[in-house]
């Protein structure tokens, strides 16, 4: 079985699209069937993905030697494109990430939708989204090459434009599906030039191929940083980075377990998981460009800058699902931002790269029960601003608990999942630059400060609504609490002790010549007192201004902290510069073109077509049949003649003189517009007729 | 007079061009009685019916080359006498080029035929000329002889200018004029250069004048220049290539339905068949370095990429649903041009491959311009909203249609813009980047497009609206189940237009 599952590893992505082409084609008519067989082919592809995992933690040599395969998609020239798939660690982690947290929603789904069922959304295309959701994410994780990763790449945001439009008669889902759509377009415009680049230049859409080729010096100094850059752009979309963030937040638009799986582990993760897939391409990308930063560098700051952006404008939000999507934004820039790190030696730190994995695998568990628990909540109080919540505690014990769990392990408290992965990155952070780490260690005080925040205001205090919330049934409740289980345990997986994680994801091909030279890294007590701290300090503040649950402090803050908390509040007036930038250039752009297609050249046209009739105008009068006119035109035209003929010498000479063209062209641009002026004239005689 | 032995090749090329303007004769012999049965609409499509299931034997018997010394591979050959004065022979054949543009025709045309069921004023004559539009078409693709090549194009004119004249909008008459006017006076560039060649070589046989005579090559470097420029101009007002692409969107607005879903899907992808089959294979050394006068392929990569930017930008600026879709569609031949600007195999089979790609989702897209029309009487995207609630099966099909549109994968269009970029990435760099700017521009309108007219809430003027009927669905799902079957495999294509492929840049002197 598991020999099976390994060797057929492409069946884990083809069983989502199968469920998918099942759901369109044949079930359509019955939403209960559609919904079983959805989450039916979901399991067997997390079952088969757990035999995978399993036996790359037991032998990744067997996955790596058996795994691999590849089909010819088409030829051009004598180039074969290929679909080709293959298993390392790193996949084999994310098949079970995508899997799992695919397979929950899905179940969490079937209650949480069943109220939008009756008001005749339909079940089947829901689930039929969601399954081509999941098929586009492990097509891009199973695949070892270029276009096949870009092909995947697209689809994730097909179907998240699909699922986040899914209420489509509101006038703000398709706008924020499109506005998704949009904004990881311009991330991919930058990734299919740095696929080209790099395809130009190796002419191998392999990665393991194109690294070698890189390596053997087949592109080199500033084009290979570029194209990795260039490559990046595409994460930055995909993943929240700043700017291309702002679709992010405006996603929430789509069903929250479509939320849960957006951030946890079909869309944002993919960006990750690609800068970690072509590390190697990074790591060798050192030639400075600007300012002296390389591709490195400048994941890095982009990965600094968004972490502590969308920490600060969690800070202020007052809907639960748009804190969660801020926490998500900096919670990736924190990822980026670690895998940006690297050692002066030139290869990877292998501690940023598995910090920044193990970061992106214990995340997904908490996020995705985070965005479960908000979809609880919602579904309870028909509401998602946290201000018309409150004391949830005791009507909902279960969701709180969970929610608790969960908050505690993004916040990094001691012994839970996040604690360790954070703990981890700070520690990469921490050899890499300390400006970073300053900035990484604010941004972690903010997201305990936030997260806590939102969960004073919505389970303590009194109730502040109006509704009867009350805890929803098993197959919300079951993901809920299979997912604190991880949340709360999964860290200890890589625990600067015993980290099993490192020694896994050290098997990934990419890192595995970095790593053998790299040392044994122990405990880093300083950063680890840091953690503690910064796990203190934010959950302290919040805990101090909300604890009870009630708003008063908080709003005698924010009052005096005027300019610094409208910007938060407004999300730093980045979606209202991206509105003035396209309405005053590009839509501007647009119509100007539009008035010039009109009135330039639409009118050469239309003046050629005038002059036509100007010239017939004229012609038609000459023939007058008047004989001493006819006699006159022909003695001009032979002394005409005459003298271009004894002249022609002359002529010629003159002929490459460029201002006797700029007279000729001139003279026939009066002549033609002339023409066209009585062409038109004329025209409208005739017309009026 | 030479025919071949095979029972199949001798004349069944030939029947499948013919075929059409039997059925069209067919139609004037019809009684008046029977229009009030659509019997001339189903004459029509039987003949429609009948080409297509042709043209697919023929695809099927058609073999890819595999001889990599050969610089054809002409099948189906039929070659007469034809005005012996002239030297000019009846000479067709089909290629991996022509090929898939036979194969697009027959497709569309039914679509073409479907789309007009509903047609009511002089259903008999308008079927007529059709059918007599579809046999030119056919003639253009496979014409190996200048003269008969010049004739078909010619042809293909007389009966789009009566249909849209008569059967068009409100301004029909000014946008049938400009169309024809436009073509035939492009046409003039066309003749003059075959002429030229005539005159030179003696001859109007493309087989000979690639492979002996080779046109203007004793004439010096200038005057094939100047002959490559002017019948490239000629093909250019066709593709259509900015500036000459005014008369594009009015012909479209103006052109019932069916009569767009032609123009975009067949009638322009004449033009980019007629450069790379007669631009470069009667005047290989114009494009490649040999040329030294004028670097001709940064000109046409230049040209290419303001047609997808100015394109885009246009569509952008569209407040009438069919003009959005019209400039989309000179945004997305630009990348025709952008393609056989790369000179190299993955550039040409892109552009090839991207002529077909454009033919059949375009003729989705101005189906259900169609359809929207049909039930609100308006194109005004201001006006609509919210369709998909009174026409979920439209509105689930337009998202089909937009996605493929904007190129994702498992559509067709992904394959050859990818294609196209990873092709003329390679000469044009720059260019290329530009231009590959487009799937961002081109993302906004189309989806902006599909989420103002299907998407939002539901203005009260449109309940109570039709979803689209069996025939509107039959249609869509024949062309959606290409574009997918040819995105999810496109070596079904690609396998027989990659050898064609090879054999032009042979026929350049470009290596593979």
């Amino acid at each position: 079985m598991i020999e099976f599952a390994v060797k057929n590893a492409w069946l884990v992505a083809l069983l989502p699209l199968l469920s998918s082409i099942v759901i369109t084609f044949l079930t359509r008519k019955s939403p209960v069937l559609s919904s079983r067989i959805s989450r039916a082919f979901i399991f067997m592809a997390l079952t088969l993905s757990s035999l995978i995992c399993y036996e790359a933690v037991n032998d990744i040599d067997y996955v790596l030697q058996n795994s691999a395969g590849s089909l010819r998609w088409f030829t051009s020239g004598s180039f074969d494109f290929a679909l080709s798939w293959k298993v390392d660690a790193v996949t084999a982690m994310m098949l079970v990430v995508v899997t799992l947290i695919s397979t929950l929603v899905q179940l969490y789904s079937r209650e949480y939708m069943e109220e939008y069922i009756h008001k005749g959304y339909s079940f089947s295309r829901y689930y039929a989204e969601l399954s081509l959701f999941s098929f586009s994410m492990l097509l891009l994780v199973l695949t070892d090459n270029f276009l096949v990763l870009y092909a995947g790449w697209e689809l994730v945001g097909v179907s998240s434009f699909l699922l986040i439009g899914f209420f489509f008669e509101k006038k703000s889902a398709p706008y924020a599906a499109k506005k998704a759509f949009l904004a990881n377009r311009v991330g991919d415009f930058g990734f299919l030039l740095g696929i080209l680049l790099i395809f130009t230049y190796t002419n191998t859409l392999n990665f393991d191929v194109a690294a070698a080729q890189i390596a053997a010096g087949k592109m080199t100094g500033g084009v290979l940083t570029l194209a990795a850059i260039l490559t990046f752009f595409g994460a930055m979309g995909k993943s929240g980075q700043f700017p291309l963030h702002i679709w992010l937040p405006d996603a929430m638009e789509g069903p929250t377990p479509v939320s849960a799986l957006i951030h946890a582990a079909t869309m944002v993760a993919a960006g990750v998981y690609m800068v970690a897939k072509i590390m190697t391409i990074f790591a060798q990308a050192t030639f400075p460009v600007l300012w002296g930063f390389n591709a490195l560098d400048f994941i890095a700051a982009i990965g600094g800058i968004t972490a502590i952006m969308a920490a600060f404008i969690a800070i202020t939000q007052t809907d639960i699902k748009k804190i969660l999507a801020y926490s998500t934004v900096s919670q990736l820039g924190f990822m980026i931002l670690t895998l940006g790190m690297y050692s002066t030696e030139g290869g990877i730190t292998p501690l940023g790269y598995t910090a920044g994995m193990f970061h992106l695998f214990t995340h997904a568990f908490f996020k995705a029960m985070l965005f479960l628990c908000s979809g609880s909540v919602i579904h309870a109080c028909h509401t998602q601003d946290i201000f018309e919540m409150g004391g949830l505690r005791k009507k909902m014990p279960v969701t709180a608990i969970t929610c608790l769990i969960g908050t505690a392990a993004i916040s990094g408290a001691p012994g839970f999942a996040g604690f360790w992965s954070k703990d981890a990155m700070l520690d990469a952070i921490y050899e890499g630059n300390m400006f970073l780490f300053a900035l990484a260690a604010i941004g972690a005080t903010m997201t305990a400060f936030y997260m806590f925040r939102l969960y004073f205001l919505t389970f303590e205090g009194e109730y502040r609504g109006h509704g009867h919330p009350h805890e929803p049934g098993w197959r919300m409740k079951f993901p809920l609490i299979f997912l604190a289980i991880p949340s709360v345990l999964i860290g200890f997986v890589g625990t600067p002790w015993a980290d099993y994680f490192k020694d896994f994801v050290h098997y990934t091909p990419v890192v595995k010549h970095a790593t053998e030279h790299a040392a044994h890294h122990g405990p880093n007590w300083i950063v680890m007192g840091c953690s503690l701290a910064i796990f203190t300090v934010g959950t302290g503040l919040s805990f101090a201004l909300y604890g009870k649950g009630d708003l008063s402090k908080s709003e005698a803050l924010s009052l005096k902290m005027g300019g610094l908390f409208k910007a938060s509040l407004n999300k730093l007036y980045i979606d209202e510069a991206y509105l003035w930038f396209i309405d005053k250039f590009v839509l501007a752009f647009a119509k100007a073109s539009s008035l010039f297609d009109k009135f330039v050249i639409d009118m050469i046209v239309n003046v050629v077509s005038w002059a036509c009739i100007g010239v017939a105008h004229f012609a038609k009068r000459m023939h007058s049949g008047n004989i001493q006119q006819y006699a006159m035109g022909v003695i001009v035209s032979v002394l005409l003649l005459i003298f271009a003929g004894t002249n022609y010498v002359y002529i010629a000479k003159q002929l490459p003189i460029y201002w006797v063209w700029i007279t000729i062209g001139l003279i026939l641009a009066v002549a033609l517009s002339v023409l066209g002026y009585f062409g038109n004239l004329f025209k409208k005689i005739l017309d009026s007729k | 007079m030479a025919v071949d032995s095979s029972v199949l090749n001798s004349l069944f090329l030939t029947l499948i061009v013919f075929f059409p303007i039997l059925g069209g004769l067919v139609q004037l012999a019809l009684p008046s009685s029977s229009v009030a049965k659509k019997i001339p609409h189903k004459v029509a499509l039987g003949t429609t019916f009948i080409t297509f299931i042709m043209s697919l034997i023929l695809a099927m018997n058609f073999k890819p080359s595999t001889d990599p010394s050969s610089v054809f591979n002409f099948q189906f050959v039929d070659k007469f006498s034809w005005i012996p004065v002239l030297n000019s022979n009846y000479h067709i054949a089909v290629d991996g080029l022509s090929l898939p543009m036979v194969l697009l025709t027959s497709l569309i045309m039914i679509v073409a035929v479907l789309a007009s069921w509903k047609i009511e004023k002089m259903p008999r004559m308008y079927f007529f000329l059709m059918m007599i539009m579809q046999t030119a078409v056919y003639g253009v693709f496979t014409s190996l002889d200048l003269l008969l090549f010049f004739v078909m194009w010619e042809l293909e004119l007389i009966p789009m200018y009566f249909l849209i004249g008569i059967w068009g909008g409100a301004r029909r008459e000014y946008a049938a004029m400009k169309f024809v006017l436009y073509t035939a006076f492009a046409s003039a560039f066309m003749l003059i250069v075959f002429l030229g060649i005539y005159f030179n070589t003696g001859t109007f046989d493309y087989v000979q004048l690639v492979q002996g005579s080779k046109a203007f090559a004793n004439l010096g470097m200038g005057i094939q220049v100047l002959a490559f420029v002017s019948l490239m101009i000629c093909f250019a007002v066709k593709l259509p290539m900015v500036p000459f692409h005014t008369w594009l969107p009015d012909a479209h607005v103006e052109a019932p339905t069916a009569l767009s879903i032609v123009l975009a899907g067949v009638l322009l992808k004449m033009g980019s068949y007629g450069m790379i089959r007669f631009g470069f294979g009667l005047f290989p050394d114009v494009m490649s370095a040999k040329n030294t006068i004028l670097d001709l392929s940064f000109w046409l990569a230049c040209l290419g990429t303001i047609n997808i930017i100015y394109g885009a930008f246009l569509a952008l600026a569209q407040t009438d649903m069919k003009r959005v879709i019209a400039y989309s569609s000179v945004s997305h031949m630009g990348f025709v041009l952008l393609g056989m600007a790369g000179m190299n195999a993955n550039g040409l089979n892109g552009a090839i491959l991207q002529m077909f790609t454009h033919g059949t989702i375009t003729a989705m897209m101005f189906l259900f311009v169609g359809v929207v029309y049909d039930r609100t009487h308006t194109r005004e995207i201001a006006k609509l909203g919210g369709l998909a609630q009174q026409m979920p099966i439209a509105g689930a099909f337009f998202v089909a249609i937009s996605m493929a549109g904007v190129a994702v994968p498992g559509m067709n269009s992904f394959v050859s813009e990818f294609l196209v970029f990873a092709g003329s990435f390679q000469n044009h760099p720059y260019l290329c980047a530009l231009a590959a700017f487009s799937v961002v521009i081109g993302a906004g309108y189309t989806l902006w497009l599909n989420e103002r007219v299907f998407f939002g809430p539901l203005p009260s003027a449109w309940r109570g609206l039709p979803d689209i009927n069996k025939i509107e669905t039959f249609s869509v799902v024949l062309l959606m189940t290409i574009v997918i079957a040819t995105g999810l495999y496109p070596a079904l294509l690609l396998d027989i237009i990659n050898p064609a492929t090879k054999q032009i840049m042979m026929i350049m002197g470009i290596p593979a």
